[in-house]
């Protein structure tokens, strides 16, 4: 997301933001379909900007507003000098509002969330951050990154090239099928249960890159294995292969995963894995990919102490049954 | 694919340049080198460094204890993941 080093990572950008606002960053996708406290209060600060009327479509942007709900500001284009330019103005409405317009007329409290839009991280279960980029490998068959991400022409538009970040949630039943049983035999290969490894395979081996990619259904999945190796007490490696394509061949993508993972008391204690291969094509918020068959890679890691970053939920479980069964569903 | 089998039956990766610029490692077998080169750059994570509130109830709550406006990042997919 070319906003995040270009716009956010701008140090006049953070400068005023982090002196004279509360930043918040929201989904829209669940945001302003929802019909709880937060969804109606969303609704009707968007309403008095550009986006106002346009029912159930996107209301992405950036927007600066009151406790109270009083939009302020609004714009939804790339280029921190475009963002600073209605951060000052919107900061010079702050300044005109009288004491009561700025604070809210009464304390709020937390209500009760839209449960089909909730998504609470599992509990029990665990975080793990996934970082995708796009490679290039060299003609020893060293990977490196690509080099051509600095918005040359000052378009702002997002090229690809920078790491792109999920999460992949695990359940308590996840971590509990993934650790290996005492006494497994060191060096034998265990299966990872179909749940966990369609859910690895289905939403996070996804070039999102450029930007919401198209998940793979289960019938893309043309193979896939993947196994824990227990390799002594509390720790294990992963190994796998796996080869997706749609039916129509234009977009796939084969690699092989690495990995390992240590654990204690029924926990992960840590779990970092790649996956490295070939993919190939783009779906319709993705166009720009590379021609051709060309590397990527993704890395897993624990968040071993979440913060609120790293609750984000995954990408694809906005249907969430769909997400954790994806063997199944 | 070949060429991945290949890879990874050769030794441990060794890193020869610096991580935040690019990373030229010389193989693909399980490495902390290969993950450095696929996770964030500090340049590009320079937008965590701002404090982002991630729920509309404490961001209005905390703008109204310190005084300020809220300002909200917006996207389709998660600004903090999903892409």
């Amino acid at each position: 997301m070319a906003d995040r080093e270009f716009v956010f990572g701008h140090p006049e950008v953070q400068r005023v933001i982090r002196e004279k606002f509360v930043p918040l960053a929201m989904d829209d996708w669940y945001l302003r379909r929802q019909q709880d406290a937060n969804g109606k209060f969303f609704l009707n600060m968007t309403e008095q900007s550009p986006r106002g009327g346009v029912g159930e479509a996107t209301r992405q942007g950036h927007y600066v507003f009151t406790a109270a709900g009083r939009l302020l500001g609004f714009n939804n284009n790339r280029g921190p000098d475009r963002l600073l330019r209605m951060l000052k103005e919107s900061l010079a409405k702050w300044e005109k509002l009288p004491p009561g317009d700025r604070a809210l007329a009464e304390s709020i409290a937390h209500g009760p969330p839209e449960e089909r839009y909730h998504r609470p991280v599992p509990k029990g279960g665990g975080v793990i951050k996934v970082f995708t980029r796009v490679l290039e490998r060299g003609p020893d068959g060293s990977f490196t990154r690509c080099e051509a991400g600095a918005d040359p022409d000052g378009s702002f538009q997002h090229r690809g090239f920078g790491a792109a970040v999920d999460h992949l949630w695990l359940r308590a039943e996840d971590v509990a099928a993934l650790l290996p049983p005492a006494g497994a035999p060191v060096g034998t290969p265990i299966p990872m249960a179909p749940a966990l490894s369609m859910r690895i395979a289905r939403f996070h081996l996804v070039d999102n890159t450029r930007g919401e990619p198209p998940q793979w259904t289960r019938a893309d999945v043309r193979s896939l294995s993947v196994a824990v190796v227990p390799e002594s007490a509390g720790r294990a490696r992963l190994e796998g292969e796996v080869s997706l394509e749609t039916k129509d061949a234009k977009r796939g993508f084969t690699g092989k995963l690495s990995g390992q993972f240590t654990h204690a008391n029924g926990k992960l204690a840590s779990f970092e894995a790649i996956v490295v291969g070939d993919h190939w094509g783009e779906g319709d918020l993705t166009r720009g990919a590379r021609p051709g068959r060309t590397p990527i890679g993704f890395g897993f890691q624990l968040a071993s102490d979440p913060k609120p970053a790293d609750r984000i939920p995954p990408q694809g479980a906005r249907w969430l049954e769909g997400y954790f069964e994806a063997d199944r569903q | 694919m070949n060429r991945l089998m290949l890879i990874a039956t050769l030794p441990v990766a060794l890193l020869a340049a610096d991580a935040a610029e690019g990373v030229r490692i010389k193989d693909a077998r399980w490495d902390g080198g290969l993950m450095a080169v696929i996770s964030p750059s500090p340049k590009e994570q320079a937008w965590l460094a701002i404090p982002w509130e991630t729920d509309l109830t404490d961001a209005r709550q905390k703008a109204a204890a310190e005084g300020k406006p809220i300002f909200l990042w917006e996207m389709d997919g998660h600004p903090l993941g999903c892409t």
